[in-house]
């Protein structure tokens, strides 16, 4: 009884829980922000650097606009941060589930979508201007890229015949990988992982030379460390959540049946998830920001058409 | 829908330096704007009336952090026309060499910034690295990377040995390479094409009723260059097209810039070829006799006059500077008008401000 | 223990923030070029902030003018705590080339309290560097208070004293 609680604690507090996905979140950070350094022509910051800059966050003073909604403005950082950690619950990672069951992709895909409604509520309550603008802009930007993004990840699904993010990697290690299939979803996928984590070219609602600082220009200390780490573990889960879906989670084709099974799994699972990092960074480096009325153009007119191309091609293989 | 006012600046990511513009803005659309200067304002013409005409080089300098050199030239230009004074050859190639190291100097940082103000940031990052080669020349060549204390009345303060005309020749050479990657960057690169094609666009009416000079009047096709309509310094020897273009927005200044860079590095080259040997200075006189003048020349942004009157003593009676700005300023104020908000930034690199010249 | 994490922290993550508040520009790109492939400051963890509540360190250059004091002292309000103010350049230290002008103040330490001076007409961002690096060496959490009770005294406070430091410079004049 005591040893299960003790499980399922460590579960969810070290691996692959919380501990795990900081870890996971700081990592990601750096090697993100070194590999925009390096392509920039620059050095980059030192390994330690997402830490430092998260204790440092977390011990200043957290002071907001008289006018602002206090305990909406503190509770918002932490649901958002709830929201993206318990998605991670339910994503594997190397082969391993925490919890898994039949439709856990659509609470997964429900809970990653969270933060950026509270985003926008964030700019609501903190009441500055540019929050306000930062705010409305993440909204606009929401339903630009979410729909499209819903409609690539449904398609794996639905060619599996099954709402269960493990079963669909199971199927892809015992068939092809999804990506080969539906390269097109994967790339909509890409794109839509994008405009959730408000990355270049999509990073509307923060754009420094516009609105300062977007929904957060008025956050500082401890709330703002929370918002920036919600990203950073939302870039783990969003990134681990590809790979599980279009990647074949850990499986590596004919090597996975080499010996030390568990070893290989992790190897391949996290060698991926580096590859779309890295995939990640190097679209940051490569564009400007659009501006936003083009980017519900291409949402609208490009992106959402090929999403629904993608689901009917599916739907009709499925039938077939 | 309702109207929100969205204060830019004075502290401001977008702006480098102070001054203020209130937006009223419809959603993204901004319908007006109203601007507010006057927070670098410095009382520089009051300062240079209490200052002897030596001791003013060293202030004027200092109008402007990146057009400097051009400041202290016309300046002494200026002083130089009053005084009668015959400047030697290789001081005016030398004045005319700094003159376009500064103008390379400005048009790659203005296209970082532009870039910056994008939110891209990688064109930021190699064209500011790009500059620290013009930047290395500079200070090579006066000991100073952004003012550089190289004109004084009667001529100048350096003269470089071979030596350091060949260091300068290779950095030249590199650099070449460099601006001509940007040229096809500029040129090609598609998101930066998407936002600033069609962007912040003016018509030669405009540009004529505001008087806008420099590269956003030649990007209109205004084919006007003080540098080759009145020349200064060395400038009447030297061969040098000057760039226009007609589509006359954003990106249309920002060919005319990068393509001006280039002429300036053929430009230098030939400064380097034609550099005549002999003094680099005249003495002056600490008087300057009663009179009055105005100077002329073009500035990275466009053309600077300097008035400059003496009443025969040794400080200036009246000295007033007229800077590219101040048109582009009023300009300004007619194209931030329906607008999208995230094209404003776009539209303010655009016309390239110095308020630190404006205000003064 | 605790302490030497959060110092450890903060001595490594300066989030900076820019302001001029009356300069010639000539500081402000030499600032700016600090983020550039040459000096890269992001190796030592600065970042440049665009909203003053999520920065560290205020770099100031110019001198004050009447119309940027109020703002200038705004901006530094609107920092949260603990926080630090470099004035880089000659005309922030001590309003340099443009003292005597009927619109100066003079130098940041008119307006505002200054934890360091990098002169320089404009300080080659070497230097900008070095004097950012040394502040950051100075940055302590004593070991017997907890982090934040070790933070600066809050801003009304620090309002006063700035006021009070404004007027002593006056009287040296």
């Amino acid at each position: 009884m005591l040893s299960d609680i003790l499980y399922v604690l460590i579960r969810l507090l070290v691996l692959p829980g919380f501990t795990f996905l900081l870890a996971c979140a700081l990592l990601f950070q750096w090697i993100d922000r070194r590999t925009i350094a390096r392509l920039q022509a620059r050095v980059g910051p030192p390994w330690y650097q997402p830490l430092a800059d998260l204790v440092k966050l977390l011990t200043k003073e957290s002071i907001l606009p008289a006018e602002a909604d206090l305990p909406i403005c503190t509770a918002l950082p932490l649901v958002s941060l709830a929201a993206v950690l318990t998605a991670a619950v339910y994503v594997p990672v190397g082969g391993h589930t925490t919890y898994s069951f039949e439709g856990d992709l659509i609470v997964v895909l429900f809970l990653l979508s969270l933060p950026a409604l509270f985003y926008f509520l964030a700019g609501w309550v903190s009441v500055g201007v540019y929050s306000v603008v930062g705010g409305s802009r993440s909204l606009l930007q929401y339903f630009s890229y979410e729909v499209p993004f819903l409609m690539a990840l449904s398609a794996p699904a639905i060619l599996t015949g099954s709402w269960s993010i493990s079963r669909i990697v199971g199927q892809q290690a015992t068939a092809t990988w999804t990506v080969f299939v539906q390269p097109l979803g994967f790339l909509l996928a890409l794109v839509g992982l994008i405009g959730k984590l408000k990355r270049v070219p999509f990073d509307i609602p923060k754009a420094k030379s516009e609105v300062v600082g977007g929904p957060l220009t008025e956050f500082s200390g401890r709330k703002l460390a929370l918002w920036h780490l919600t990203v950073d573990i939302q870039t783990v889960v969003g990134v681990f959540l590809l790979v599980n879906m279009f990647l074949g989670g850990s499986d590596l084709g004919p090597l996975s049946s080499l010996p030390l099974a568990g070893l290989m799994d992790a190897l391949g699972f996290g060698l991926k998830a580096l590859v779309m990092l890295l995939t990640l960074s190097v679209t940051s480096v490569l564009y400007a920001r659009l501006r936003i009325d083009q980017l519900a153009d291409l949402g609208w007119r490009v992106l959402a058409p090929l999403g629904m191309l993608q689901l009917a091609v599916t739907m009709l293989i499925g039938a077939v | 829908m309702t109207r929100v006012t969205i204060p830019i600046g004075p502290q401001h990511p977008l702006l480098k330096e102070p001054l203020s513009f209130m937006l009223t803005a419809e959603g993204e659309r901004v319908v007006d704007s109203v601007l507010r200067l006057g927070y670098v304002h410095r009382g520089i013409e009051r300062l240079a009336e209490e200052r002897s005409w030596v001791q003013n080089v060293h202030l004027l300098e200092r109008v402007c952090g990146i057009c400097s050199h051009i400041h202290t030239t016309t300046y002494c230009q200026g002083v130089e026309a009053l005084l009668e004074l015959e400047v030697p050859p290789r001081a005016q190639m030398i004045r005319t060499l700094m003159c376009e190291l500064e103008r390379i100097h400005s048009h790659l940082l203005w296209l970082g910034v532009l870039a910056e103000n994008v939110g891209f940031t990688t064109i930021f990052m190699y064209s500011w690295r790009d500059r620290e080669m013009v930047l290395d020349i500079m200070e090579d060549l006066s000991g100073g990377r952004i003012a550089h204390a190289v004109n004084i009345i009667g001529g100048v303060r350096i003269d470089p040995d071979a030596e350091q005309l060949d260091s300068i020749r290779r950095g030249l050479d590199k650099l070449q390479q460099q601006v001509d990657t940007l040229l096809d960057v500029v040129q090609h690169e598609r998101s930066l094409r998407v936002r600033t094609q069609h962007v912040g666009r003016t018509t030669k009416e405009l540009v004529r009723r505001h008087c806008v000079v420099g590269p956003v009047a030649r990007a209109v096709g205004i084919d006007e260059d003080i540098r080759r309509d009145a020349p200064y310094a060395a400038y009447d020897r030297l061969s040098f097209k000057v760039i226009t273009e007609s589509g006359g927005d954003v990106w249309a200044t920002a060919l005319v810039r990068v393509r001006e860079t280039s002429e300036s590095l053929s430009l230098c080259h030939q400064i380097l070829d034609q550099l005549d040997p002999g003094d680099v200075a005249t003495r002056a006189g600490r008087r300057v006799p009663a009179g009055e003048v105005v100077s002329r020349a073009e500035a990275p942004r466009g053309e600077v006059i300097y008035y400059i009157r003496s009443a025969g003593t040794d400080k200036p009676a009246r000295l007033k500077i007229r800077t590219p700005t101040l048109p582009a300023l009023s300009l300004l104020g007619e194209q931030l008008r329906d607008i999208k908000l995230a094209d404003v930034p776009v539209v303010l690199s655009g016309v390239d401000l110095c308020i630190a010249c404006a205000d003064r | 223990m605790l302490n030497r994490l959060v110092q450890w922290a903060r001595r490594r993550s300066p989030w900076v923030l820019h302001y001029n508040s009356g300069g010639c520009n000539g500081c402000d790109i030499e600032i700016l070029d600090l983020l550039t492939p040459r000096y890269d400051v992001e190796r030592l963890g600065i970042l440049k902030e665009a909203s003053p509540r999520h920065a560290d360190i205020l770099l100031c250059t110019g001198p004050v003018t009447r119309q940027s004091r109020d703002r200038l002292r705004r901006i530094y309000e609107q920092m949260p705590a603990p926080k630090w103010v470099v004035a880089v350049g000659t005309c922030a230290t001590s309003g340099g080339v443009f003292r005597g002008s009927y619109n100066m103040l003079g130098g940041i330490d008119q307006v505002i309290p200054v934890d360091l001076y990098i002169p320089g007409c404009p300080p080659r961002p070497e230097v900008i560097i070095e004097g950012l690096a040394r502040l950051l060496a100075t940055i302590d959490v004593p070991e017997d208070k907890p982090p934040r009770d070790a933070a600066e005294p809050p801003a009304e406070q620090l309002k006063s004293v700035a006021a009070d430091e404004g007027e002593a410079s006056d009287d040296g004049d």
